[in-house]
């Protein structure tokens, strides 16, 4: 089974970017990375026969493209999401004895 | 007195994102499901999407007022208020607020059957050793009542529980007898195969309000091959049990549940149409689980997830086309997902939560004293694992707590910060089963791209969201009146 080998140029994605969009194709494929000085090179070896192989390439900058999206979802909002995590779970527990809410 | 200027009155026009998750939808690869951080949900071009993101949207565009209303983004950030949003995610995690109210007490280990995938270490008939105890029923019931919730669902479980129903009435007594004081809102359930049902049992039933759950794998010779009995009779007295439960208790107080086995997933429509011709209007479609026997014998009797996912996708064809011709049958896991996409409320399932609810939820009482937070976990113990054990009935429900099982749990148990489920746009609408992951992975954390657990959710939401979005008015509305009815029924599935 041949290794499939897709290219990102490393100017617009980050390892961590990259790193997360690989990982979703870990349950048919051994996945390695590599850094040449402009690209990541991301190498998807078959665990075992994949009948849509052909298209995984095209899915995988797909799936970059998202990660990245999801970068600047969590950058802008990360702040703002532990607070309201916290502000909700503290509201639902009861209050302490002598306390308010 | 003189008003403010004008432009006093006109906010930001800017706006800032809130937490949100997305997921290009599998059937169409240009959109997007975006979903806020309590569920609320839409579907975009992932073009416009993108836009969103990127702080271009305008705000005279029907998206910008759809992402406001979902509480997706934040139009005008330094007046708007927090406040809409966390009560939605309050009203999510309403589970959260009074511990455990699913209690299963195992009676007995014994049961007639030999069920090659059975998910517990049965024992033979005679053998009573392995049998609750007066003793461990006692502290079992002073347990019960250490918990805060309002609500106790009692399930007994076994084994066969009828095989020691002298026990169950005894913790029935005891917990009523109980709950004079107490004033808790009680709910029994009875999980058996209905064989040698007596009118003393029923009439005991009847008297306490118990409901029965039974197990009815399909067709005769489908239930009699899965469920096999010396006299190979199996379905004959399931059915009999079922007609004489409901002549006593009522056709809604009897429930029962499908275990799918390989040549299950050949029969989907003989399976439904059996349902329908004994008059039921739920049926509950449950791939095996890997515990017990059930791993042992899971080359014969296994199937993958993918295999499940093709066999539901038929089988939900064809209840819709069931309903469609105006007999209400509903599928009961579809039910409870539908009701988390489709409105805001909380749900009484406790393998759909976040934090879990193994331990949060629910907690099971062994024969013989010790304590689990989840069947599951008590059926992992039955092979010899006891990495989830909480301790024993006579012990305090703070040492169960803090015991390494629970922590074991709780390290895994919130699946926002789980790997993969923290980007995945469904977990505000699912759960985390530290346990089954630990089951099948032997990791309580686990490994998101080859868990059956997530494909299953995954597949099974994407399923029904596209049957939704895409299906016919008609056929919207079968599935909206599923989840509507979810939300009056809340509960209903804990005991499954």
């Amino acid at each position: 089974m041949s290794t499939i080998e897709v290219r990102l140029d490393a100017g617009m994605f980050s390892a961590d970017i990259v790193t997360r969009a690989a990982h979703r194709y870990t349950d048919a494929y051994f996945i390695e990375i590599k850094r040449s000085p402009g690209d990541f090179i991301v190498r998807l070896t078959p665990k075992h026969v994949v009948p849509d192989a052909g298209q995984v390439a095209e899915q995988l900058r797909n799936d970059v493209l998202d990660e990245q999206l999801r970068a600047l979802v969590r950058s802008e909002t990360q702040d703002i999401h532990a607070v309201l995590i916290e502000a909700a779970l503290r509201q639902a527990l009861p209050p302490q004895s002598g306390q308010r809410r | 007195m003189k008003f403010a200027a004008r432009h006093a009155f006109v906010g930001n026009p800017g706006y800032r994102l809130l937490p949100l998750r997305f997921r290009r939808l599998p059937w169409d690869s240009d959109r997007v499901l975006v979903t806020s951080v309590s569920g609320d949900w839409l579907i975009a071009q992932r073009n416009d999407f993108e836009r969103a993101v990127t702080g271009q949207l305008d705000p005279g565009e029907p998206l910008f007022a759809d992402m406001e209303s979902r509480f997706l983004i934040s139009a005008d950030p330094e007046r708007a208020t927090l406040a809409p949003i966390l009560s939605q995610y309050r009203t999510r995690k309403d589970y959260l607020a009074e511990g455990p109210r699913l209690h299963i007490f195992v009676v007995s280990l014994r049961c007639h059957h030999t069920c090659a995938y059975c998910q517990v270490s049965r024992q033979a008939v005679g053998q009573t050793a392995f049998d609750m105890t007066e003793s461990t029923a006692r502290h079992a019931v002073d347990r019960l009542f250490d918990w805060p919730a309002k609500t106790l669902t009692i399930e007994f479980q076994g084994g066969e529980p009828l095989l020691r129903f002298d026990r169950v009435q005894q913790l029935t007594k005891l917990i009523e007898q109980r709950n004079r004081t107490e004033k808790r809102t009680l709910r029994f359930v009875i999980a058996s195969t209905l064989h040698d049902l007596t009118d003393e049992q029923l009439s005991f039933m009847r008297d306490h309000g118990f409901e029965l759950s039974t197990s009815l794998d399909g067709p005769e010779w489908l239930h009699n091959l899965n469920r096999p009995r010396p006299e190979r009779d199996s379905y004959q007295r399931t059915v009999d049990g079922i007609e004489r439960g409901r002549r006593v208790l009522g056709d809604g107080a009897v429930s029962a549940l499908t275990t799918l086995t390989r040549r299950s997933l050949e029969v989907p429509k003989e399976i439904i149409n059996e349902y329908r011709k004994l008059g039921f209007h739920s049926i509950s479609l449950r791939p095996l689980s890997p515990y017990g026997f059930a791993r042992k014998t899971g080359t014969r009797h296994g199937y993958t997830i993918g295999d499940f996912l093709k066999f539901y996708e038929v089988a939900l064809d064809h209840l819709l086309q069931i309903n469609r011709e105006g007999y209400f049958l509903e599928e009961t896991y579809a039910r409870m997902l539908l009701s988390l996409l489709l409105t805001p409320f909380s749900h009484g399932y406790v393998d759909l939560r976040s934090p879990t609810g193994a331990g949060l939820g629910a907690v099971v009482y062994d024969y013989d004293g010790r304590v689990y937070p989840s069947d599951e976990a008590r059926m992992l113990a039955a092979m010899g694992d006891h990495s989830f054990a909480l301790g024993r009935v006579d012990e305090s429900i703070e040492t169960w707590m803090s015991s390494p099982g629970m922590q074991r749990v709780l390290g895994a148990g919130v699946a926002e910060a789980l790997p993969t489920c923290a980007d995945c746009a469904y977990v505000p609408l699912c759960g985390s089963d530290p346990i089954d992951h630990y089951a099948r992975q032997g990791d309580s954390i686990g490994h998101r791209p080859t868990s059956d657990f997530c494909r299953k959710q995954m597949g099974l939401f994407d399923t029904l969201l596209q049957r939704w979005e895409q299906g016919s008015s008609v056929d919207r509305g079968i599935l909206e009146d599923w989840a509507l009815r979810a939300t009056r029924r809340e509960g209903v599935l804990e005991a499954a």
